[in-house]
């Protein structure tokens, strides 16, 4: 039970890090709010819908093609939304982006209607006995991409040559140009990854959640958000360790609390209010940029 | 005609949004939970008519004065904190009073809650709040202490100095934002009839933020000027175009791609 439960809560927490990684690596380089994340994570579980439901494509093409679709929608994004007003006042950006949440909310609705679609099951899921424990082997397997997904994205940004860019342009624009980077094509990527990793957390948000509607969004926006804030806005490993916190915490908590009462949000929000009061930096830091 | 008068009612409450919006953003308050404070006014107020048959004005008020007292309770942390981490706190608090309201079975939890009184003249009311609000926010500017919330809006730092009570000023403001909103939130309960948690949905507050204000069904955009210069409160609204505005109480369907860019 406790186990299984470990693996539920994981499992969530690692969407949510895969989110919120997203968040974190744009407020780094940009200080944005990127509102219309959470659309871009639907419009990735929509592609990895229809890509599975046209051709049958199995789970490893699905994926990685869903990624470069959305990949596609932030470079997109990034280009007529957020480029033309980035020297604006603050809040224009910001204005955008929940702009852009707006008009992908209702694309998909006006494209996809306004209900749930069943999500079908790619994988042959045979449940996994580990002693007296039964665990789907499909969210071994979500847990699996998303921690290796996750690891990539570290050495990435630790040791390439794009990553180093990528930190350099957090710490300050102008020095970065100064130095020889291109600020506005790490921009660019930044985004372009930000939005892969979305998509792929859609793609999982379907399969483990058996049903797509193009309401989850700003669900899973607000608590990548909260994760953002509980592992310190721009720190990325704060984001994939902050994660895996808040998904197991929401599992406890609805292990620990009634079930008449639905208050797993109040309890996430909850977190990211004393967070915001106590400690703003984060528990792990707001070391912005950093790896 | 009846088309035209719907579309102007809702934008009336809309100014009413954009105004309680306005009032902290006056003192460097960006708050994304106005339709959080909306939803409470709208909810307090629909419970005054409904459960207790109070008229419709004193109704109104409480539900008001209920977002208010939510708003300085709320103040008091966001005191400590600005900037982006106030937007995230005010962003959180209306996914908060939307998960409170679905588990409220005494406002009919998810499902929302029905058969409110309709308003017949809440093209007036709406009205006549907006007219007061802007005779307000008029004598406000002048005022001690809205000369305070500029200060403050400028430069916090040099408004201390100078001996402005930053804490007693920013409270006020985020409280009577909150309280404009409740207002706003109890018209709109009595001209729709209807309510549903989900309007305390963060996206609510993009509609009315100044010069970027749209109806919840279709297209009105306010003219996109004067970000820098927060606006004067009639300025928000002059010139919006059209809109359809449906009435479909059980709509989650939205129609129209709206076209909001902040420019």
């Amino acid at each position: 039970m406790v186990l299984q439960q470990l693996i539920n809560g994981l499992m969530l927490g690692a969407t949510y890090s895969l989110v919120a990684i997203g968040y974190t690596l744009i407020f780094g380089v940009l200080r944005l709010l990127h509102f219309a994340h959470g659309e871009v994570l639907m419009a990735g579980s929509f592609m990895g819908l229809y890509i599975i439901l046209w051709t049958g494509l199995p789970l490893y093409i699905t994926l990685p093609l869903a990624m470069v679709v959305t990949g596609a929608l932030g470079l997109l994004i990034e280009l007529l939304a957020i480029r033309p007003i980035r020297k604006d006042f603050q809040l224009a950006p910001l204005l955008s982006t929940i702009g852009v949440t707006i008009i992908l909310q209702n694309l998909a609705i006006k494209l996809f209607g306004g209900y749930g679609t069943k999500f079908p099951d790619p994988l042959t899921t045979e449940n996994i006995r580990i002693g007296p424990y039964m665990i789907s082997s499909a969210k071994i397997l979500i847990l699996g991409i998303s921690l290796f997904l996750m690891v990539i994205l570290y050495f990435v940004i630790a040791k390439t040559k794009v990553g180093r860019a990528m930190r350099a342009v957090a710490e300050s624009h102008l020095t970065a140009g100064f130095l020889g980077v291109n600020v506005d094509r790490i921009v660019l990527l930044t985004f372009g990854i930000a939005s892969a990793l979305a998509g792929a957390a859609g793609v999982m948000v379907g399969i483990s959640f058996h049903a797509v509607s193009p309401f989850i969004g700003l669900t899973f926006a607000l608590k990548g958000l909260v994760v953002m804030l509980l592992g310190g806005l721009g720190n990325v490993v704060g984001a994939m360790i902050g994660g895996l916190i808040l998904g197991v915490a929401e599992v406890i908590s609805i292990v620990l609390i009634p079930p008449e009462i639905n208050l797993q949000d109040v309890f996430s929000f909850g977190i990211m209010i004393l967070i915001l009061i106590f400690k703003p930096e984060g528990l792990f830091g707001s070391r912005v940029g950093q790896g | 005609l009846d088309y035209l008068f719907s579309v102007a009612t809702v934008a009336g409450i809309y100014i009413i949004m954009a105004l309680s919006f306005y009032l902290p953003f006056m003192t460097g308050q960006i708050s994304l939970g106005q339709a959080g404070f909306m939803a409470v006014g709208a909810y307090a107020s629909a419970v005054c008519t409904v459960k207790f048959g109070i008229p419709y004005i004193p109704s109104v008020l409480i539900g008001g004065i209920v977002a208010g007292i939510v708003g300085f309770v709320l103040g008091v942390p966001a005191l400590r904190i600005k900037g982006i981490y106030l937007l995230l706190l005010t962003l959180g608090f209306g996914e908060i009073v939307r998960v409170i309201f679905i588990n409220l079975n005494y406002v009919g939890g998810a499902a929302g809650f029905p058969n409110i009184p309709y308003q017949q003249y809440t093209l007036l009311y709406a009205y006549g709040t907006v007219l007061i609000l802007i005779i307000f926010f008029h004598r406000l500017r002048k005022s001690r202490l809205g000369r305070a919330f500029q200060a403050i809006g400028n430069d916090e730092g040099a408004a201390e100095i100078m001996g402005v009570n930053i804490t007693a000023a920013k409270l006020t403001a985020f409280s009577v934002g909150a309280f404009i909103a409740g207002i706003g939130g109890g018209i709109f309960a009595h001209y729709q009839e209807y309510i549903e948690p989900l309007m305390s949905r963060a996206h609510l507050p993009a509609r009315i933020l100044p010069g970027h204000s749209e109806l919840e069904d279709g297209v009105v955009r306010g003219p996109a000027d004067r970000h820098d210069d927060p606006p004067a409160p009639r300025g928000d609204r002059a010139g919006y175009d059209s809109g359809d505005q449906e009435d479909s109480p059980d709509r989650p369907v939205k129609r129209g791609i709206t076209r909001s860019l902040a420019k």
